[in-house]
């Protein structure tokens, strides 16, 4: 197994730098110009000359690229053009946003769309099998954007001043106060690995209040998160539904399923102690990838509800041609879908002990 | 020895990664909570000050082409701008919010850029106390303020990319107020009682524009001709969202140089396809139309728009083919002056004057756009931007629009508005057309917080080194210029300086600072801040040029460029 996963790890590398070369190349083609974008269409002749020689874009782009690469390797992932500010820096600051979003979106999307997908299977062709399928397609074609203004309206604006009212974008109420992790602890004077550990958890508010017994924050963050948390997890959720429903009933027809009934067992213990764990198999794949997913690009959920998060600032960076950005945030999210397959790879062997890795 | 290599490559690439990320510094993350303690730290009491000792800054000529030739403090109160040419407007540039006044000692202390970034120590009527990256910006009431106490005691800055998404804000009671309303949404802010609108008149100007260097636009005959073939209103009446007017002129009514009264031509196809066919162009033109495909305050739907052109152009029997351009690509080839067709382009205000508009376009320094340049239009120009008062200055731009009129180096078409929406119960609530609102005069209908939605996240606070709106509205409520735009007329009023004049041929410029100014660091405002705040802009090789970037481009275009600015 351990060799497994170095093999696996060490052959993750030159896609990574692939990946780092492709993004890089790709963010060169965007048309348009770096230094107008970042300074305004009104930046002189001049002003862009001065801009171009202090950035580094004036040179060739194979000589750009050795220079990001050499400083990549070194574990510098540049400075944003337009922040000005390290990209490792921004990435501490956003994906904390990302992965809370994704994580409880993906948890909701799981938990419901097995259910669903079970629930569906258990009653094939019957009134509750239809019901659950119609849902789960509406849940993969409504578009997220008009899912997500939608459900701002429903509970910000028409159910406003009722129990029921949740806010429409935002990760907290205006002016409350976010202390971190290390401040409350007294650990200020904190550094290493640790300190960046905590000020990573500091900026996920519903886990800061909870490990900070700041119960305003974490309920207040948390409430910030039901709406988007929702139409983040419809259409991975639909898609569950679909895929447990499906692999669920091809599983129920094989011969060992018969075995086991033949055998005088209940029907609870057929489905859920013998057709599950081989059913589970094709869904754990995609909640696998739909975390990757997730973790990438949920762009629309993430400006519809106003959250700086990943997609956001790749989509931002984008259309500012803010190449270290564009860069540093597309290697990341590489890394995360490789991280992502190994471990799935992993729980492969895990859920079904016929499959060796090797 | 390709698996060699791989290897190598990998085991190199992951202990650079596992280094780098032990390198970095603790906190480094911007920790939110961190933040407001530090901006009160950032501003440490100001020591005891000494003797003053003037402090002058100073170009050893002309030659490099800037604005500035120095800027002397004369006395404690008094500082002096010596131009290398007469600037009628540096007034109303003295109020822009990039060349806001900063503590001698605070700004050296951050090196130039550093804190003076996150953590600004201003004199304005707020001071930010806390900046949550990518959520919400806090600022507190500064209890110090030299002149009337904001009404509210915090303030809140959040932003959101989606019209939408401000107004749902917007009528869940979220907000206050929110700016930039969609165009589809203005009857819903209008016809609901809890909220109201404050239209921005469009202190832009939309164009479409002509090359006189290529045929048949070298014919001013032609060039009236299709002035008379394109019908403004409609385009107005269909495009453009409440708020915004049909141009008459190149100037927008709200800023100096407008001549009221002035006309431009009337909408009159058959006149225009008739003179077309009298010089030769009808029948059997064929040009195109070249636009970028990027939405503008004073072009909001560009695709749309341009087609409706190209039918206006095609119901004279002109054939135009739509050309769009990528934006950079455009901008520079329409001031290189190679587009040969009609373009469509615009403008919007720097600094609320003439010549930010005419000066730039159609003064003797502008770029080849339009072709050549108009001797009579250049001489009005000059004769306008050596008058001190405005009274002496506007019958010649009177004078010059009635020349653009003539020319027709464009076709001016629209000005394109906006507006904010608050809550009803918000007092004094206004749009400033320059975008520089000051929350410190609202009454949020009593609440302690005026929480304000906007489109986007500040990228800076020091914003002698930004350019995007977003920020400049930010540092507006914490840091103050000279000058000051005021609120709801834009017109150029006292702030740090009480009193300014100039010699008679506008070369010197003396402003007199008023006493008793404190930063919110409490240190006292004096001439050698104006000196330092100035000069650490314009000296490209001043060790406090630093700033975010270290642009300043600002400065850089509306005082012509850096001293010392390397080659």
């Amino acid at each position: 197994m351990l060799a497994y996963i170095l093999r696996r790890v060490v052959l993750a590398i030159p896609v990574l730098v692939g990946v780092l070369f492709l993004t890089f190349l790709l963010s060169r083609l965007i048309p348009g110009d770096p230094c107008r974008a970042m300074l305004g269409e009104k930046a002189t002749p001049a002003v862009c000359d001065a801009f171009m020689e202090r950035t580094g874009l004036n040179k060739p782009i194979p000589v750009q690229f050795a220079i990001y690469f050499g400083r990549v390797m070194s574990g510098d992932l540049g400075d944003s053009l337009r922040f000005g500010r390290p990209v490792t820096e921004m990435l501490m600051e956003r994906l904390p946003v990302t992965i809370e979003l994704a994580v409880l979106s993906l948890l909701v999307a799981t938990t419901v769309g097995v259910i669903l997908g079970v629930v569906a299977a258990y009653w094939q062709n019957s009134p509750i099998d239809a019901g659950t399928m119609v849902f789960a397609n509406l849940g993969v074609s409504v578009p997220i954007f008009v899912l997500g203004l939608l459900a701002a309206y429903l509970f910000a604006v028409v159910l406003k001043d009722t129990p029921f009212s949740l806010p429409p974008s935002g990760r907290l109420q205006a002016g409350i106060i976010v202390k971190s992790i290390p401040e409350v602890w007294g650990m200020d004077d904190l550094g290493g690995p640790l300190r960046g550990l905590l000020d990573f958890l500091s900026q996920m508010y519903v886990i800061n209040g909870i490990l900070t017994l700041n119960w305003q924050v974490a309920s207040d963050a948390g409430r910030h998160l039901i709406l988007p948390v929702i139409v983040l997890a419809t259409v991975p959720m639909s898609v569950i539904a679909r895929m447990t429903r499906s692999s669920l009933l091809e599983v129920m027809n094989l011969d060992y399923m018969r075995t086991a009934r033949a055998k005088g067992l209940n029907e609870r213990r057929v489905v859920f102690g013998h057709a599950m764990r081989n059913a589970l198999l094709p869904v754990v794949t995609i909640v696998g990838l739909s975390l990757g997913g997730l973790l990438s690009g949920a762009v629309l959920t993430e400006t519809i509800f106003g959250l700086t998060g990943v997609g956001r600032t790749i989509f931002d960076a984008i259309t500012s041609r803010d190449y270290a950005v564009i860069q540093g945030f597309t290697l990341i999210i590489a890394f995360t879908y490789v991280f992502i397959n190994l471990l799935v790879d992993l729980s492969y062997a895990v859920l079904d002990p016929r499959i060796r890795l090797s | 020895m390709t698996r060699k290599l791989t290897l190598l490559l990998s085991v190199m690439l992951i202990l650079g990664l596992v280094l780098g990320g032990c390198a970095a510094p603790a906190g480094t993350t911007g920790t939110t909570a961190e933040q407001p303690e530090a901006a009160t730290e950032a501003a440490p009491e100001a020591a005891p000050a000494g003797p003053f000792e003037p402090m002058v800054m100073a170009a050893e000529n002309c030659d490099y082409g800037g604005l500035f030739k120095s800027i002397e403090a004369v006395d404690e109160k008094t500082v002096k701008f010596t131009l290398c040419y007469p600037d009628v407007a540096f007034p109303a540039k003295a109020a822009f919010s990039a060349f806001a006044i900063n503590d001698t000692a605070y700004l050296e202390s951050t090196g130039g850029g550093g804190d003076l970034i996150e953590k600004p120590n201003g004199t304005g009527p707020y001071t930010l106390a806390e900046w949550r990256r990518g959520d919400q910006m806090v600022f507190q009431r500064n209890e110090d303020y030299w002149g009337d106490k904001a009404i509210p005691a915090t303030l809140v800055f959040r932003w959101g990319a989606e019209s939408a998404q401000r107004l749902v804000e917007l009528q869940a009671g979220t907000v206050d107020g929110i700016d930039n309303v969609g165009p589809d949404d203005f009857a819903t802010v209008e016809g609901d009682a809890n909220l109201q609108m404050q239209l921005r008149s469009g202190t832009n100007i939309f164009y479409v524009g002509m090359n006189n260097n290529f045929p048949p636009f070298d014919n001013e005959r032609v060039r009236q001709a299709f002035a008379m073939a394109i019908d403004r209103q409609r385009l107005v009446d269909n495009f453009y969202p409440p708020g915004s007017s049909v141009a008459t002129q190149f100037m927008p009514p709200s800023i100096f140089g407008y001549s009221e009264g002035q006309t431009w031509y009337d909408y009159n196809p058959d006149e225009a396809k008739k003179i077309l066919e009298e010089e030769g162009v009808l029948p059997g033109f064929k040009t195109t139309i070249t636009y970028r495909d990027v939405v503008r305050g004073y072009l909001p739907n560009p695709g749309i728009v341009a087609q409706d052109i190209q039918a206006q152009l095609a119901d004279i029997g002109v054939e135009a083919e739509i050309v769009v351009m990528e934006s950079g690509a455009f901008i520079d080839a329409a001031n290189q002056g190679t587009l040969d067709g009609f373009h469509m382009l615009g403008w919007g205000a720097d600094y609320p004057d003439a010549t930010n508009f005419l000066d730039f376009h159609f003064g003797p320094g502008a770029s080849p756009q339009f072709g050549e340049g108009f001797q009579d239009i250049w001489d009005a120009l000059k004769e306008g931007s050596t008058k001190a008062t405005p009274e002496e200055r506007q019958p010649f731009y009177d004078t010059a629009n009635e020349l653009i009129k003539q020319h027709v180096p464009m076709i001016p078409v629209a000005h394109g508005g906006n507006g904010a929406a608050f809550k009803a119960d918000v007092e004094n609530a206004y749009a400033s057309d320059i975008g520089a609102e000051q929350f410190a005069i609202m009454n949020p209908g009593g609440r302690d917080a005026f929480v304000w939605m906007q489109n986007a996240e500040p990228i800076g606070l020091y914003c002698a080194d930004e350019t995007d709106g977003e920020s400049l509205r930010a540092c507006e409520q914490v840091m103050q210029s000279l000058l000051a735009y005021e609120p709801g007329t834009g017109a150029v009023v006292a702030s740090l300086a009480t009193d300014w004049s100039a010699n008679a041929d506008l070369t010197e410029w003396t402003f007199t600072l008023r006493d008793g100014v404190k930063f919110h660091n409490g240190a006292t405002l004096d001439a050698n801040d104006v000196v330092l705040s100035y000069g650490v802009q314009w000296d490209a090789s001043h060790p406090l040029h630093v700033g975010r970037a270290g642009d300043f481009t600002y400065f850089s275009s509306l005082f012509n460029g850096l001293l010392n600015a390397p080659k």
